[in-house]
């Protein structure tokens, strides 16, 4: 132990599938359930109705929340023959992850197969750059991390050069903050829905929509950063938008036709 | 694939033993403990030590061209200093920045030539361990921001994304600018360090070269250096691409990378070095020895490696292979044999080296050239015109090293020594024996200025004096331990075998490898252009030098220069700032503007009313309009003088408004306009105001005067007129209201003589001028301010009587005299005297009798004072049985005898019947009599008709004792100012109480939150550096942000209308004034808004600072947006306001501010509501900008959202409920503007309203917009067909809504707005049902319930229901009775119906002396006297009696137990402001203390 420095054994985090996440959809799967077990108190044609409105609500509200904790909002992906560790000339063929979120980054290495030499190379790493990521990154070194997610971590420090880090961190910051305040908007239209003011509640609707998109603009606006390079072994990959932003897109769609709708309604009738 | 590891960029996991050591970020490794001033973190200073400068002009001035001892070559120095780069950087600051700024000392000839003793070289203390430096044993550290590790950070950068910024990614070749072997050059802000040249003032990363060495653009000859490695490994590469076509870039480059690293390597250590360094050599490789660490020591990297400045040369030469040197291009164009050093720094376009055959000159004259002596001096380009700052362009880079050595807590020459194993040195002399004996006056000087304390003597200079050569022993040892930890901790070092990376005949073929090779290979020279031995320069080599180069062969170093940052935009900031302060002004002319306009709009329709009047003729007369005075609308009238000679106005329905006697002015005065399309007249009245017509053309004035004359001349009546202007005819008028003024003086003055009241009790009349006093005494009454005075229609019978009587010359008006009399009679007079008043007033002929007729008329007149409160029938019925009763029916003739036959039976009350008043006691007048009292209350004023069982009579005081004691308790009034303002003050306390404790308790909030902030920043937060860059700006900037933090989203509470109606229902009103809500919500965001300012304020101040503080600062201040690289330039205060988060939103704050602010301030509000309500609206654009302006986090992680979100939600919750509220409209029957601001509404009642009497609804006005409600109480009875508000204008809504009910406003409505209705609401007085006896106390507008439980009241009881009710006293309670003179008309109804005297009504007017109300007391003395004159009463108009002062509630409730002795609960219900109630509620326990009567009090605070 003395000279040889210790590798330390890693808690693995599943992908995708944060604790924080769990929690949402669980929240929400316990709210969908207790809201539909008084479905058979309605009748006939209504139930349908209602049951419809109440998994669409949730859905959208899910999708608000939880969208502030997924990591996949822009992923890059690779399969590369990377070096693997310090003090060892091994290289693996892995794939490479980089999946942006809003709150920061994950970094996945997964083998190719998973156990080479017999290590299982199946690593997610998080970064987040709310204070300095900086300091993450100096942890992950610390840590041992395998040299390739160090490498993508690397890429979004202060002192990098590429300066990703400044559009990252303000693109999701504002992302985030518009997401809530969809959220928020959707809390109100389901209240407003709820009173004999329809007409607000689609504006509201409309709002959430509105948001949505802005949080999508903003979000955007990562891909104005300074093109960087992440060059691993003989290959290299570029961020595109993921599920998250799609899924994004599509519950704002959802927020602009269910606005519409009930505006529309108001009007016509 | 490769079989050996890659190293990494960032020096991590090359130690097997500890995965940091040599890394990027690891921190120096002290060969001696750090000895700091205070042991920790403080540098050594003058004078314990001597001045940087001082030391360096002593020590290492001396004249330049002196060649080096061994021949070495400048290429060598250079090469040294590229080496240096690749193994250490901690030139870069630290953060918070922190300065050990040098004073030049007085008069140095270079930097302070005029002798100002205030110059400063600027000094930044280098970047340090955040973990060290707080406690002795872990004195500062600094830091290295590259690889300990030779392992060509210089050439590849110090981090992985750094290579690939370099790398082209094709060919493993680094990527290359516009000629093929010279690198690009930057062009957006890149990780190279990018100084300002100092000759030119070049700043920006324009146009250097991109290398792996942050600092290689320092100056052309190591940018050289750099160019030269950058070169060889696409040398390399390509090389290897051939050998291995189908290698990948990344092999290609790696494999390229580790040859070039290794040459680098062997060449640094085994040819360099020993070079360097003279005779001394390393030891041989031992292999890889895996506890060394490489880590950079302090007294290397601040003193030894330093050694080289001694061996820079004033210039460098350039020349070709072919041994020509060429001439090189000075900044002026001028030629010189060579480039010159100090004009060499941070170039970005260089007249010399452009292309790579320029470098190879470049570095072909280095190769040739020999550097400057190994020895003590530094020539004049280091050391006086080293590169600076952009504020001064040149320093000292001797001092500088001197002052790093301070800053890095070097131990001192002779310690070092002493931790070398080196033989100690005693004395100054023996440090270097050769130099003394050459120069010993210099070593004497040395230690003149050390105190010729030898244990003092820093390292750097100690090693300079050392030289002889080259290094002397203690550098040379530093730097040999360095290189040789370096070397052998070192796992991918070249020669070490077992990191696979090099096999034996490799690492054989590297050693071979020497930077002639390198320079063959990469520049345009051929093996034999350049000696072998590339770092010395030997005899018989290629090319010698021309000469060795001194400084005067070579262009003079340009000169320092300083820059302000703010230059030349000192006036755009000026200008900003002024700009800011015009906001308001703007909004102001917006203002202006919106007012114009709306009364251009109002004007416009006017006109075109009038247009439509025209066509429409009056009846009689002429049409005109009536001036009402100034900013009054005109009034259409039509005037007609009749056959009594009588001018007559009528209103345009045909109604007369005034009459103005003719007949009696001997002359009349009639002034016309002569501009203005001649339409104005203006009739002078005397003892009336003018009036003033407005004709529409020319023509019909002069009809109306003709008219005038036609009626007037023939009584021989002249007719003055004359013309001036318009304006000046206005002016001349005396319009209604001075009129009134005058007239109300008048009545004053009449009763504070008539009262002897003390003139000043009256009134003040001391503001009164002479010329008005003159006025007052001249003017008369006319009979309808006569009646208007009385209160009393001007054509009733009695008005009519008593004025003729007054008015004894018969000239149809009442003089002062006259007046007095009367009233003198009323008030003072014997019973005799009253009833002879009485009675010649109604003998119409002065006959001295009564006919039948005239006393029925009489009787009929005062009947007439109660306003029709009985009906005709009724009032001839009683006139009937009266005259019966009296037996004049068979008289035909009255005689005052008779009459006060009639009356005598109550002589004694006649004669008390007076009005007195009292004070006059209390100030020790001797007139005091029992008479003087100071209630109005005759006795047995309680009608002693009514002498049935509900009132039983106290007798102890006699007849005159009433049975309720409600005598007022009227306070001696307090002419003392300052007993005055005592009193007022205590009042205020009184009443305010909740209002204080809410006030302080916000305030207090707002102070703690903003005072939290100003302490961090003044005292917690030094780690960040702001306060110490902008301590003031800074705390103050923060405090108000804090403060607004709260203040702002608070606000939002004093808004929630339906939150707050809710709450004051609840406990909570006890002890939270909720009806101050919109007051609070003014000074909060009064106060918000100076904050705002001060914030403002505040930030201007940093701004600036941040504008004139180097980008090293500011990169410590904000590390999330700035990135410090050496360009120093801070950002323009342009930036900071318009590029910035919280700059821009926060100018449109300002903005969106001064509109909110103007248009919301009481005069716009009262001009344009609408416009105010519009830009309040703004509200919404404040909070989200305020949201947005904190998100940047510049300084601080937002907070502003934080305090938002708790008051935004129950914001939000107050608007759900106004939407929620379903809404049904509610059209207005009948709208009456009642006096003193009240209004009258009437309105149909919803379909299924249910209520009580006293329960109140909330009402919104759909003209006023629909969400907001306001809740009033129903004055109708629950048994009546309509529902009536009274509303007094007290506020914005309030008062709009009385503006909207205005005729003008009707008209241009259309129809009466409509309004929506929420409720019944409260509890109602129900209870009083449930008592015997109620007492109900109003004060001001708290008399609303009541007269609506009174009517209730007095319905049932007519309606014979069955109530347990037995007695009501309703007390009002007002300031005076002017206040509220509806009051007395639903008083009077109520009486009215009070058939069984049920209710008993009192009524305390609390303002009488300060304020005297004729009507009020000529009513009053009226209704007394005839209340006393006749047996029954006449005069119910009011039977309310009527006291002066406050009542006095605990005597009035004490004496209700005596009346009613078997009534064991009392029911007691105020309504009014606070003071009042709880003056009740007092009273109630005090009497409930007494074992009698429970009083239960009920209340209501409005
Ligand atoms: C139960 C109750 C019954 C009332 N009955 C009458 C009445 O019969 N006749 C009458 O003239 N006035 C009555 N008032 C007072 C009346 O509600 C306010 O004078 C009016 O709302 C003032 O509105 P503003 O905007 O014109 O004045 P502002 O300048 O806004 O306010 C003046 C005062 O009224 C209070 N106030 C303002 N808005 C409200 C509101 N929505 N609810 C409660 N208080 C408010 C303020 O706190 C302040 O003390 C009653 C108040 C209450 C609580
Ligand atoms: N217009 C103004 O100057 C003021 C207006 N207001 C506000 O106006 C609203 C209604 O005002 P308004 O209806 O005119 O009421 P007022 O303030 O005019 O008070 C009505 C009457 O109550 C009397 N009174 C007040 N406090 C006491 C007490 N502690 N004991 C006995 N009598 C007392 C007053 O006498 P006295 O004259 O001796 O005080 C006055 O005659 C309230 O909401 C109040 O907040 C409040 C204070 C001043
Ligand atoms: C210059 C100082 C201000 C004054 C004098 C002022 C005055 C007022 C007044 C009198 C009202 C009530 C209007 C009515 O009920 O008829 C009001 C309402 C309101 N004000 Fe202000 N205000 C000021 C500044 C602000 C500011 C700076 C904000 C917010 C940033 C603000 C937010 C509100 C809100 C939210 C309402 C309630 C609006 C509603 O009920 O829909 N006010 N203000
Ligand atoms: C041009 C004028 C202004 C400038 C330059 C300015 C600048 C700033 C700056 C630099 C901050 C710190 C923000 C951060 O840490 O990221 C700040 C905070 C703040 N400012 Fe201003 N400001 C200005 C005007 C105003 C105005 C008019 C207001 C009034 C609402 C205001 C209210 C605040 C508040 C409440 C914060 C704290 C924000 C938070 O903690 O979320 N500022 N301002
Ligand atoms: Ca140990
Ligand atoms: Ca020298
Ligand atoms: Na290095
Ligand atoms: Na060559």
């Amino acid at each position: 132990f003395d000279d040889i420095y210790p590798f330390y054994p890693l808690q693995r985090s599943s992908f995708l599938f944060s604790g924080r996440l769990i929690t949402i959809i669980i929240v929400f799967l316990l709210l969908a359930a207790s809201l539909l077990i008084i479905l058979p108190g309605i009748r006939g044609k209504s139930r349908l109705f209602w049951m419809i409105r109440i998994v669409t609500s949730l859905f959208i509200g899910a999708v608000l929340v939880a969208l502030n904790y997924t990591d996949d909002w822009a992923e890059a992906r690779m399969t590369t023959n990377a070096t693997y560790k310090s003090f060892s000339d091994a290289v693996v063929n892995a794939d490479i992850g980089l999946h942006i979120g809003l709150y920061g980054i994950n970094v996945t290495l997964k083998g190719n197969p998973i156990v080479q030499f017999n290590e299982t190379i199946d690593y997610n790493e998080m970064f987040s750059w709310h204070d300095t990521i900086e300091e993450e990154y100096e942890e992950a070194l610390e840590k041992g991390l395998p040299n390739p997610i160090l490498y993508i971590a690397e890429k979004f420090t202060i002192s990098n050069p590429c300066g990703l880090i400044f559009q990252y961190r303000y693109s999701g910051r504002y992302a985030s903050a518009t997401l809530w305040t969809a959220f928020c908007c959707w809390i109100l239209a389901n209240i407003l829905f709820s009173m004999p003011v329809i007409l607000y509640a689609g504006y509201m609707m409309m709002a959430t929509a509105a948001f949505i998109f802005f949080a999508m603009a903003s979000f955007s606006t990562i891909m104005n950063a300074p093109q960087c390079v992440f060059s691993i072994g003989s290959n290299s990959f570029e961020a595109q938008y993921s599920h998250s932003f799609w899924l994004a897109l599509a519950t704002g769609l959802l927020c602009t036709i269910i606005g519409v709708l009930v505006t529309m309604l108001h009007f016509l009738i | 694939e490769n079989t050996w590891e890659v190293p990494r960029f960032d020096g991590w996991y090359n130690s097997l033993g500890n995965p940091k050591r040599g890394a990027v970020g690891s921190h120096l490794v002290r060969l001696v403990p750090a000895e700091y001033w205070d042991g920790v973190y403080q540098p050594v200073y003058e004078p314990l030590l001597p001045n940087p400068r001082r030391l360096s002009s002593l020590l290492t001035g001396g004249p330049s061209g002196r060649p080096s001892a061994r021949n070495q070559t400048v290429l060598s120095l250079f090469f040294g200093y590229h080496v240096s780069f690749d193994i250490f950087d901690s030139r870069t600051p630290g953060c918070p920045p922190e300065f050990m700024n040098i004073p030049v000392p007085k008069g140095d000839p270079v930097f302070d030539p005029t002798d100002t003793g205030k110059v400063l070289l600027p000094f930044q203390r280098g970047l340090w361990d955040k973990e060290s430096g707080q406690s002795p044993s872990n004195p500062r550290t600094q830091v290295n921001l590259v690889t300990a590790w030779i392992d060509g950070s210089s050439i590849y950068g110090p981090s992985s994304s750094w290579s690939d910024s370099l790398r082209s990614f094709s060919g493993g070749l680094l990527t290359s600018g516009s000629e093929g072997n010279m690198p690009y050059q930057a062009k957006e802000p890149s990780l190279m360090w990018s100084t300002a040249d100092p000759s030119t003032g070049d700043h920006g990363p324009k146009g250097l070269y991109e290398l792996g060495n942050a600092w290689a653009n320092e100056n052309m000859f190591t940018a050289a250096e750099g160019i030269i490695w950058f070169r060889y490994h696409n040398y390399v590469a390509s090389k290897l691409h051939e050998e291995y076509p189908a290698w990948s870039d990344e092999k290609l480059f790696q494999n390229a990378r580790k040859t070039v690293v290794a040459s680098f390597q062997n060449i640094a250590l085994y040819e360099w070095l020993p070079a360097y360094l003279g005779d001394k050599k390393l030891p041989p490789y031992p292999g890889y020895q895996r506890f060394v660490d490489p880590g950079i020591s302090p007294e290397f990297q601040a003193a030894a490696m330093r050694f080289g400045i001694t061996m820079a040369p004033p210039g460098v030469y350039m020349r070709n292979r072919t041994c020509h040197f060429r001439k090189t291009v000075n900044m002026d164009g001028s030629l010189s044999p060579a480039m010159r050093l100090c004009n060499s720094f941070w170039k970005r376009q260089s007249n010399n080296v452009n292309t790579s055959q320029d470098v190879d000159d470049l570095v072909m004259g280095m190769a040739s050239q020999i550097a400057e002596r190994e020895d003590n001096t530094v020539v004049e380009d280091l050391r006086d015109f080293m590169y600076g700052s952009l504020r001064f362009s040149r320093t000292d880079l001797v001092a500088m090293t001197v002052q790093r050595g301070r800053d890095f807590g070097l131990r001192s020459y002779t310690e070092i020594r002493k931790a070398l194993d080196l033989p100690p040195v005693k004395t100054f002399e023996d440090i270097n024996p050769e130099l003394n004996r050459s120069n010993p006056q210099l070593l004497r000087d040395i230690a003149e200025l050390y105190n010729r304390d030898i244990s003092k003597l820093e390292l750097f200079p100690g090693g300079l004096l050392e030289a002889v050569g080259a290094p002397g022993p203690v550098f040379s040892s530093i730097i040999l331990d360095q290189f040789e930890r370096i070397r052998n901790g070192d796992r991918f070092w070249f020669e070490n075998k077992q990191n696979g990376l090099f096999t034996d005949e490799e690492i054989q073929k590297i050693r071979n490898v020497n930077f002639h090779d390198v320079l063959i290979a990469v520049t345009s020279a051929e093996a034999t252009d350049i000696q072998n031995n590339v770092f010395f320069w030997k005899n018989g080599d290629p090319c010698p030098q021309p000469t060795q180069l001194n400084d005067s062969i070579v262009h003079p170093c340009t000169n320092a220069t300083r820059l302000n940052y703010l230059d030349g935009s000192k006036a755009g900031f000026v200008i900003f700032i002024i700009v800011l302060f015009l906001f308001p002004v703007v909004s102001f002319l917006v203002a202006c503007m919106v007012a114009y306009l709306r009364k251009y709009r109002y004007r416009k329709f006017q006109r075109r009313r009038k247009a439509g009047d025209r066509t429409e003729e009056p009846a009689v007369g002429i049409a005109a309009y009536e001036w009402q005075g100034h900013k009054k609308p005109l009034h259409p009238v039509s005037v007609a003088v009749d056959e009594r000679r009588k001018l007559q106005v009528f209103d345009r329905s045909g109604y007369a408004q005034r009459c103005l006697n003719l007949g009696n002015q001997d002359c009349l005065d009639v002034l016309l306009s002569n501009d203005r399309n001649h339409k104005a007249l203006l009739l002078k009245v005397s003892k009336e105001y003018d009036l003033v017509l407005f004709f529409d053309d020319e023509s019909k004035r002069a009809a109306f005067v003709k008219h005038l004359r036609l009626g007037v001349t023939d009584i021989g009546q002249e007719i003055r007129v004359k013309e001036m202007r318009e304006r000046e005819l206005l002016k001349e008028a005396l319009t209604r209201e001075q009129r009134a003024q005058i007239v109300e003086t008048f009545i004053r003055h009449a009763f504070s003589k008539v009262l002897e009241i003390e003139k000043c009790d009256a009134g003040d009349m001391s503001g009164v001028s002479r010329k008005k006093a003159r006025e007052v005494l001249e003017c008369e009454l006319t009979a309808s301010e006569f009646a208007d005075a009385l209160g009393l229609k001007s054509d009733s019978l009695f008005v009519d009587s008593m004025f003729t009587l007054a008015d004894k010359d018969g000239n149809g008006y009442l003089s002062f005299q006259e007046f007095l009399d009367v009233m003198v009679i009323f008030m003072k007079g014997s019973s005799e005297e009253k009833s002879k008043l009485m009675f010649s007033m109604n003998d119409i002929g002065g006959t001295g009798f009564l006919s039948k007729e005239e006393f029925a008329r009489m009787l009929r007149s005062f009947i007439d004072i109660s306003n029709g409160a009985l009906s005709k029938s009724q009032a001839e019925d009683g006139i009937k049985s009266m005259m019966q009763a009296a037996g004049f029916n068979n008289k035909e003739k009255i005689s005052w005898q008779d009459f006060h036959f009639l009356l005598r039976d109550h002589e004694k009350e006649l004669q008390f019947a007076q009005l007195n008043v009292k004070g006059m006691e209390k100030q020790g007048k001797k007139r005091i009599s029992r008479d003087q009292r100071v209630s109005f209350i005759c006795p047995g004023n309680s009608n002693y008709k009514t002498d049935g069982s509900e009132l039983r009579r106290r007798k102890k005081l006699g007849v005159s004792t009433p049975n309720v004691y409600v005598k007022p308790k009227r306070d001696q009034y307090i002419r003392n100012p300052i007993q005055q303002n005592i009193q007022h003050f205590k009042r205020f306390i009184e009443n305010y109480r909740r209002h204080i404790v809410c006030f302080i308790v916000v305030y207090g909030i707002t102070a703690g939150v903003a005072l939290e902030r100003c302490y961090y920043y003044a005292l917690q937060s030094e780690s960040t550096g702001i306060p110490e860059t902008s301590m003031v700006g800074i705390v103050i900037a923060r405090g108000s942000a804090a403060a607004i933090s709260f203040l702002f989203p608070y606000m939002l509470l004093t808004v929630c209308r339906n939150l707050i109606t809710l709450c004051r229902e609840t406990f909570l009103n006890r002890y939270i004034p909720f009806d101050a809500a919109i007051d609070f919500h003014r000074f909060m965001a009064m106060t918000a808004i100076v904050l705002s300012v001060i914030h403002t304020l505040g930030h201007l101040v940093n701004i600036w600072i941040f504008s004139i503080s180097d980008l090293g600062i500011l990169s410590c201040l904000f590390p999330k947006v700035f990135n410090n690289n050496g360009s120093e330039l801070p950002m323009k205060w342009s930036w900071w306001f318009f590029q910035t988060v919280p700059g821009t939103t926060g100018v449109l704050l300002l903005f969106t501010f001064a509109f909110m602010y103007v248009f919301a301030s009481r005069y716009f509000r009262r001009i344009s509501f609408r416009a105010f309500w519009i830009t309040h609206y703004l509200y919404v654009v404040v909070y989200m900008l305020t949201v947005i302006h904190g998100s940047f986090a510049l300084i601080q992680e937002p907070r502003f959202y934080i305090y938002l979100i708790p008051p935004a939600l129950l914001f939000l919750l107050d608007k759900l409920i106004s939407l929620s509220r379903k809404n049904v409209e509610i059209p207005v029957v009948r709208a009456e503007l009642l006096p003193s601001g009240v209004t009258h509404l009437e309105f149909k009642r919803p379909q299924g309203f249910v209520y009580r009497s006293g329960q109140w609804v909330r009402i919104a006005c759909l003209k006023l917009g629909t969400d907001e409600y306001h809740p009033f109480t129903l004055t109708s009875a629950p048994h009546e067909e309509n529902l009536s508000l009274h509303i007094r204008a007290v506020g914005p809504w309030t008062s709009q809504l009385r503006d909207l009910y205005t005729e003008e406003s009707l008209v241009e409505l259309g129809a009466y707005p409509k309004l929506y209705l929420d409720g019944p609401f409260g509890e109602g007085h129900q209870e009083w049902i449930d008592f015997e006896v109620s007492v109900l106390v109003g004060g001001g507008i708290g008399i609303t319930p009541f007269t609506s439980i009174l009517k209730d009241l007095v319905f049932k009881s007519s309606m014979k229901s069955k109530i347990l009710c037995k007695k009501v006293y309703f007390i009002w309670v007002t300031r005076t009775q002017r206040q509220f003179e509806w009051v007395s008309d639903i008083i009077r109804e109520v009486e009215e119906m009070d058939t069984q005297e049920l209710v008993s009504v009192h009524t305390y007017i609390t303002q009488v002396a300060e304020k005297f109300d004729l009507r009020t007391t000529m009513l009053y003395v009226c209704e007394r006297h005839f209340q006393k004159v006749w047996n029954r009463s006449l005069f119910t108009g009011l039977r309310s009696v009527t006291h002066f002062g406050r009542p006095p509630l605990v005597s009035f409730l004490s004496s209700l137990q005596e009346v009613h002795p078997e009534v064991g609960k009392i029911g007691v219900f105020s309504c009014g402001p606070p003071g009042l109630t709880k003056n009740v509620e007092k009273a109630c326990q005090q009497m409930n203390k007494r074992d009698q009567a429970h009083f239960i009090h009920h209340y209501e605070n409005f």
